[in-house]
């Protein structure tokens, strides 16, 4: 096991500054990381096995679930405080990960005009939000198996395959109000998963339609007070509208 | 959920005119420590519908709790006037909201509330399970370790060697702290004199007092920006509590230099006086 290290804070800045302003984005481009650990601290409360290996991501399979698992049980003593701490995953994407990002996020198909936002968006946090968490791609691995970690189910990591099977899931639900009341989540998890023949055709039109409607009910009335059954049997109360989704 | 933007079908105690004469209100008090953090809550209620309510397990207290910056939401349904949350601390980071109700937890039958504004006649509703009856404010707290070690300096500013040989003493505003870079020459002038009792108002005036005037035009101006940062939450929450400080118009840019100095306390002031000390020992030795 090592102690982690992190990046200053002011170097954080700095690098995001370069980006924004188009400055040395060519070493996005390198294979091999073209930053060093000239500007960090050890943080001596996180450690972490010497060697962590993702499955780097293909042309068929982004591996995202796997990764998820295996980032998950490497840093398993992040508490949700530390999970927050924007030079970590910065340090993450920029060193430790960097070609499993190369590999993830190939800056090579990107607009030059596009190219600032999306390193912005997936090699940095660029506020700290739930949205901008889950667009950084290692943190979007630990967070997603932190709020869907079950150890009392037989596979802990079952509703975390389920919420890699759609973007909807991490880009509107995870972040959401509604869905970071985690009964909540892991309730429409489940729900989809014992569901399987509802959802099997047009499954993002189906979830999404149940998002939206759990969504308005929620906008008058105090749903996290239900329990998990009570919020599944509302959701079952959708399904003759569900089942009418024949589309995105 | 923004109950005060909503019209129920029902009436709620606590928004608009609903119900009158009545009032239900939670007072609040939070407890950070190391490891847990307690929010306390006191509630007062004298609608007769909703105490018979609650007593017969109908209706409960709710605390929401939600810090938007780690994934964190619960609820809890009270049923006592008083009660102690205990959350662990590395849950919740900085802003953290809370919302108070008084909610439905089984469903209730031709509902009617004492008091409700005659608009409502003789109607009666019913009532759902987490249908809100009551609403009582909805604040927040910072959820630092400490409030009193946020009047420090040090918890949210630090200063830093930069890698430009004689250049000028920068600042950046960072997502935890304000970071004050120095040349390496003057660094390690500053690392030296640091802990000098008698040097420390002269940084404060030459360091932190420029950089701090920045800061809170940066958090006036550009609030949307740094909203979500540590620097800026450490300011609020003095803002907010500290009695000097609540007397200012922050939103008055000409103010800002006078509020900094406010909070390092009359920097200019001492410094002066430091120097003018200094130079009388050094007058006498000779």
């Amino acid at each position: 096991m090592i102690i982690q290290r992190i990046y200053k804070s002011s170097f954080v800045e700095k690098l995001k500054v370069n980006v924004k302003n188009s400055v040395d984005l060519e070493k996005y481009f390198e294979d091999i990381s073209p930053f060093t650990d000239e500007e960090t601290y050890v943080n001596p409360e996180i450690e972490v096995p010497k060697e962590i290996r993702l499955h780097l991501p293909g042309s068929r399979n982004d591996f995202e679930f796997e990764n998820s698992k295996i980032i998950f049980e490497a840093y398993k003593n992040l508490n949700p405080t530390k999970a927050t701490d924007i030079r970590l995953w910065t340090y993450l994407t920029h060193r430790t990960f960097w070609q499993y990002m190369r590999k993830r996020r190939p800056v090579e198909q990107q607009p030059k005009e596009k190219l600032p936002d999306y390193i912005l968006n997936h090699w940095f946090i660029n506020s700290l939000s739930t949205s901008n968490l889950l667009r950084n791609d290692i943190s979007l691995l630990w967070w997603c198996s932190y709020m869907t970690y079950d150890k009392n189910r037989k596979d802990p990591y079952e509703l975390t395959s389920e919420v890699f099977t759609m973007l909807d899931y991490t880009r509107h639900l995870l972040p959401g109000f509604q869905g970071r009341h985690n009964t909540f989540l892991r309730s429409l998890l489940e729900f989809v998963i014992e569901n399987k023949g509802i959802f099997q055709e047009h499954k993002e039109g189906k979830v999404r339609l149940l998002m939206r409607k759990s969504n308005y009910i929620a906008g008058y009335r105090i749903i996290p007070t239900y329990t998990g059954a009570e919020l599944k049997s509302l959701f079952a109360s959708f399904i003759p509208e569900i089942r009418t989704v024949t589309g995105r | 959920m923004k109950i005060n933007n909503l019209s129920l079908p029902h009436p709620v105690l606590g928004v608009n005119d609903d119900v009158q004469q009545y009032s239900f209100k939670m007072v609040l008090f939070v407890d950070l420590q190391q490891d847990f953090i307690t929010i306390r809550t006191q509630a007062h209620l004298d609608n007769p519908t909703l105490i018979k309510l609650i007593n017969n397990g109908i209706a409960a207290y709710c605390v929401e709790v939600e810090c938007p910056q780690t994934f964190f939401r619960e609820t809890y349904l009270l049923v006592k006037p008083e009660n102690d949350i205990r959350i662990e601390s590395c849950r919740l980071r900085n802003k953290v909201n809370l919302a108070f109700y008084i909610v439905a937890i089984k469903k209730i039958s031709d509902y009617q509330i004492v008091g409700a504004n005659e608009d409502y006649g003789k109607h009666t509703f019913d009532i759902e399970k987490g249908d809100v009856l009551a609403f009582g404010g909805s604040p927040f707290f910072y959820a630092h370790k400490d409030w009193q070690s946020l009047k420090a300096v040090k918890s949210f500013m630090d200063i830093e060697k930069s890698n430009e040989e004689n250049g000028p003493m920068h600042i950046t505003l960072s997502n935890e702290k304000i970071i004050v870079s120095l040349s390496p020459k003057d660094y390690e002038r500053f690392f030296f004199y640091q802990e000098t009792d008698a040097l420390a108002p002269v940084f404060h005036s030459s360091i932190v007092l420029p950089t701090l005037i920045y800061a809170i035009h940066e958090m006036v101006a550009s609030q949307t920006e740094h909203e979500g940062t540590d620097w800026y939450s450490c300011l609020d929450f003095m803002r907010r509590q500290d009695e000097k400080l609540k007397k200012f118009n922050w939103g008055d840019f000409s103010q800002i230099p006078i509020i900094a100095q406010t909070i390092l306390d009359n920097p200019i002031n001492r410094m002066l006086t430091s120097m003018a000390e200094l130079y009388k020992q050094g007058a006498s030795e000779e």
